[in-house]
């Protein structure tokens, strides 16, 4: 399956990108993708990053699905 | 500021704002939006872009949002406001994104209710609350650098 991953503040300019498409196996949650994040940008791991899918805050437990959108959601700090 | 329907609040004829805008924020515009003749009271936050933190000098902010996520996430503050506080009959909240000046505004929220009492409790919620979850970030730039700002 497909997911895009949108990245924001300092999680998209370590990973130079504002979104990307990475390929999953059936079955994989939103850990594995984690997993394959940090293993691409090891610097991103110490940045509390949390994670939405569909525009919700999701657990790592989180299963995913083919063209699930999922954002890297860096400490937020509006207002 | 565009006129796309915000939630309607079940208690009151006005529709609640909820905007993430690339444009200056008119506080007027916003504070009109919550007003009624059957609201009394109209309470403003208006969170401004500081020029010093820390007793550093800032030169600027550039704030960043997930701006689909952002919006659910002000309407479900606003869905919490109206469900713990019944009383509150409008709420209108905007927050800026881009480069911001010192001096210039990043977010106005504004709540109206028949009477005073629980606009106050409800618009510091508000604001805490936006800080706490929404998907919003802002880096401050200095003469000599540049950081993103959490409280978190």
């Amino acid at each position: 399956m497909q997911i895009t991953v949108r990245f924001f503040a300092v999680s998209r300019e370590m990973t130079g990108a504002e979104r990307q498409l990475y390929t999953l196996p059936e079955g994989a949650t939103l850990q594995d993708l984690q997993d394959q994040l940090f293993a691409a940008y090891p610097a991103l791991e110490a940045q509390r990053v949390r994670f939405a899918v569909n525009l919700t805050y999701a657990l790592l437990n989180t299963p995913l699905h083919d063209s699930d959108e999922v954002a890297c959601i860096p400490p937020v700090g509006g207002g | 500021m565009n006129d796309e329907p915000g939630v309607q609040n079940p208690k009151s004829k006005i529709q609640n704002l909820i905007e993430i805008t690339a444009h200056p924020i008119s506080t007027d515009e916003v504070v009109a939006r919550v007003a009624d003749p059957a609201n009394g009271a109209v309470v403003t936050f208006i969170g401004v872009v500081r020029g010093v933190t820390g007793g550093r000098q800032t030169l600027y902010l550039e704030y960043e949002a997930y701006p689909e996520m952002a919006e659910k996430v002000l309407r479900q503050i606003a869905d919490e406001i109206h469900a713990r506080w019944p009383d509150i009959r409008a709420v209108a909240m905007v927050h800026r994104v881009g480069r911001l000046e010192i001096g210039e505004t990043a977010v106005v929220i504004a709540l109206a209710a028949s009477h005073r009492a629980p606009t106050f409790d409800a618009l510091r919620y508000a604001i805490d609350r936006i800080k706490e979850i929404a998907p919003i970030w802002k880096k401050e730039f200095w003469a000599d650098g540049a950081a993103w700002r959490s409280e978190h």
